[in-house]
């Protein structure tokens, strides 16, 4: 069966000066080359720092900012596929329905003037289908879906908690039974006890509905629970990807090892064997040359400011880093040891 | 050292912050005790609302109306020798107060961004703290600011003192706020939330930061934070709030391993990663905490409680006491009168 989805080669460049005749002179480079594929019914953690691309790479998909290169394949049916890259506005219109966008803050992502009812009933009222009383029904069945009591239908936002204005959303991105949700750091606003319960009415849609999820993150311990596939992204490349366990317990990646050294764990037992790494992001309109992240790693050779790494296959992940390239690993030595040099430091 | 050996910098007993508002009181706090020894991070969680940040505003003097203390004792150690301080014994903009605020006590806040003064060259905002605290003459503020700056791990501070705050990044300006902080030499320093919003790997680097300071200037913090991750990492002590009051208080080990308290035994349940935790569905807490104009009988935790005890939990709030040689907690389970209703019940 064919990929829900197939990214391939996403760029989304940003510019940042503009000349007297608005053409852009420099530019803002958020997403570079990205590379991946989604089946229905799978969960892909989206991880790395701020500002490295996660939330444009999905905006991008859904088509709310346009690629400057690359190819995004849908195929909401298992059959027919749409490059949602090529598409304008009003072809893209018929296909909206089949992907939602879940946001980081519940606050803002809903209208306080709107009722519970309405706010839940807009995707279907958009679409045209269905009367005023068929409308009413689906909510208070999408409601009672997320875990919130119909009776209070005709509520406005500023009336429900935190988490029960997660819900809400929740069930409006539901309206119109999409294949594919981009939660984009869904529950990092929300406090652990009421996380937990979202992560838990998340994972049980999933199942029900065969939904598959981007599920955007910066919690490491959230991603690896939630997920079945993780990559992840640096300074707008995806760097490494592969599944869950793989990725986030025998990583291959500088950049991934270094972020799984230092996050920090809700057990007092663990111990910590490396130091944070030391810098910041780069700034995207001015990238490093090479391999993006070679100012900060800690393994890094001469190869790495010259050449981009390029995907490599190996143990099951694919990887961005010389260090795994075959005409370029021989600059690290055999014997050598990345544990151990990050701890010397 | 043991604990017994350390000197407690900052005593809080029995704190209490009310907001008089139109449409009722909020007990913001409702008798929080505690105390900070030198070389000691003790943290303190809970979820949004508990009263984490209010509480620490008390003991700075930043409860504004119609915000007020009502009651309790802040007792402030400046050393061994010197006799304790009651900070609430005078007014919170009386000179002594001022004179230890942003001095021997300081704080870090949690939007550095507005805590930062825009229109301000980030260097003069540190020379403004050392001016009030310290007698430095000019050139000798200069040298000690840029050697905060290079000391919390800004290059070039002799350039980067004339800038402003706009023109780093969130994390070096989370830096310049602990050098700020830290200019005085503080015998107490009180983190509210410094690293979130950050990235793991600028946190770790602002963590590592004021541990290195903790241990060299031997001073106490009080790091408040949700986070329970960067708390088993990072504290000595954790105490636990739940609407406006400590529940459990234990050094950071017991509190992971052998939480006590109803309440620190579901939130750890909750918490993805740690080893109490499922790991398909997670086990949550029923329920959602009560609003800040609910009234909650008795025990605060007793609508979410599996152990309630009816007729007791629901009436009477349990005291915050010693529960075994490590913790103390406040909860039912543990107090007389608990053991008297279960034997009662039986
Ligand atoms: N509309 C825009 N115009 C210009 N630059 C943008 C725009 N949107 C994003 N960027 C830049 O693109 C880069 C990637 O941003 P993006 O929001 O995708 O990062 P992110 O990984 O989602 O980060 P975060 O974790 O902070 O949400 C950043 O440097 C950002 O400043
Ligand atoms: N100015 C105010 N007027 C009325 N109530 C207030 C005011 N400031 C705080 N409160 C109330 O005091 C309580 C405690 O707030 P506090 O800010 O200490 O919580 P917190 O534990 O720091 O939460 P968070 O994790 O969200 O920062 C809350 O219920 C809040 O609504
Ligand atoms: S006092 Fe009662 S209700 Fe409160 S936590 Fe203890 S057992 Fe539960
Ligand atoms: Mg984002
Ligand atoms: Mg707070």
């Amino acid at each position: 069966m064919k990929p829900l989805l197939n990214v391939e080669n996403l760029s989304v460049w940003f510019p940042k000066k503009v000349s007297f005749f608005g053409k852009p002179l420099t530019w803002i480079k958020a997403v570079n080359g990205v590379t991946f594929q989604l089946k229905a019914g799978e969960t892909l953690g989206l991880v790395g720092e701020s500002g490295s691309g996660k939330s444009t790479t999905g905006y991008a998909i859904m088509r709310a900012l346009n690629p400057r290169e690359g190819k995004i394949e849908f195929c909401p049916d298992g059959d027919t596929v749409y490059d949602l890259a090529s598409m304008d506005q009003k072809e893209l219109r018929p296909i909206r329905k089949h992907f939602q966008l879940i946001f980081q803050d519940p606050f803002s992502s809903l209208n306080p003037r709107m009722t519970v009812r309405d706010l839940i009933a807009e995707p279907l009222k958009v679409s045209g289908q269905g009367t005023h009383k068929e409308h009413t029904e689906r909510v208070k069945e999408l409601m009672a879906e997320v875990g919130l009591n119909p009776a209070f239908l005709n509520r406005y936002p500023h009336a429900f908690s935190g988490g029960q204005r997660q819900r809400i959303v929740i069930a409006r991105a539901l309206t119109l039974n999409p294949k594919l949700i981009i939660c984009d750091e869904a529950v990092s606003a929300l406090d652990v006890s009421v996380q937990a319960q979202i992560l838990n009415l998340l994972m049980e849609l999933k199942e029900k509905h065969n939904l598959a999820y981007i599920f955007i993150g910066h919690d490491l311990e959230v991603v690896r629970h939630i997920a079945d596939r993780v990559a992840v992204m640096y300074a707008g490349r995806l760097v490494e990807d592969g599944s869950a366990e793989d990725v986030l317990t025998h990583s291959l990646h500088p950049y991934t090892q270094s972020l799984l050294a230092t996050a920090p764990r809700p057990d007092p037992h663990f111990v910590y064997e490396n130091k944070p790494l030391s810098g910041e992001v780069p700034n995207p309109a001015a990238l490093p040359s090479g391999c993006v992240f070679h100012p900060r790693c800690p393994v890094a050779k001469d190869c790495c400011s010259e050449k981009v790494p390029q995907h490599t296959q190996l143990d099951g992940k694919s990887v961005r880093c010389l260090m795994h390239e075959e005409d370029s690993k021989h600059n690290w030595d055999e014997s050598f040891s990345l544990a151990e040099t990050i701890q010397d430091d | 050292m043991t604990e017994k050996d350390r000197h407690v910098v900052l005593e809080i007993k029995d704190i209490a912050v009310d907001y008089k508002t139109d449409h009722g009181t909020v007990h913001a706090v409702r008798g929080v005790t505690y105390k900070v020894h030198a070389d000691e991070m003790l943290a303190i969680v809970g979820e949004s609302g508990c009263g984490k940040s209010q509480s620490s505003y008390a003991t700075m003097g930043l409860i504004q109306a119609p915000g007020e203390v009502v009651r309790g004792e802040i007792l402030f150690h400046e050393d061994e020798s010197s006799a304790p301080f009651n900070l609430l014994s005078v007014d919170k903009n009386s000179p002594e107060m001022r004179s230890i605020r942003g001095g021997k006590l300081s704080m870090i806040f949690q939007e550095p961004m507005t805590a930062l003064s825009p229109v301000h060259k980030i260097g003069k905002q540190i020379d403004e703290a050392l001016k009030i605290h310290t007698d430095l003459d000019k050139a000798g503020r200069f040298k000690r600011a840029c050697e905060m700056l290079t000391l919390v791990g800004i290059p070039d501070a002799e350039k980067r003192y004339h800038q402003y705050s706009f023109e780093f990044s969130g994390g070096m300006r989370q830096r310049i706020m602990i050098a700020i902080a830290l200019c005085c030499n503080p015998k107490l320093l009180i983190a509210d939330e410094p690293t979130t919003g950050l990235d793991v790997t600028i946190q770790a680097q602002i963590l590592d930061l004021i541990q290195d300071l903790k241990k060299k200037f031997n001073m106490g913090v009080i790091f408040i934070t949700h986070d329970l991750a960067v708390v088993a990492q990072n504290a000595d002590r954790v105490a636990v709030m739940y609407l406006g009051r400590i529940v459990e208080e234990a050094d950071k080990v017991t509190l992971f391993d052998e939480p006590q308290h109803p309440y620190t035994q579901a939130l750890l349940r909750s918490v993805i990663g740690s080893p109490l935790a499922s790991d398909g569905k997670l086990k949550t807490i029923e329920g959602s905490v009560p609003g800040p104009y609910d009234v909650v009988e008795g025990c605060a935790f007793h609508p979410r409680c599996e152990h309630c005890m009816h007729g007791l939990c629901d009436k009477k709030m349990p005291d915050f006491e010693q529960v075994n040689d490590k913790t103390k907690a406040a909860c039912h389970l543990f107090t007389e009168e608990g053991k008297h209703h279960k034997e009662s019940q039986a």
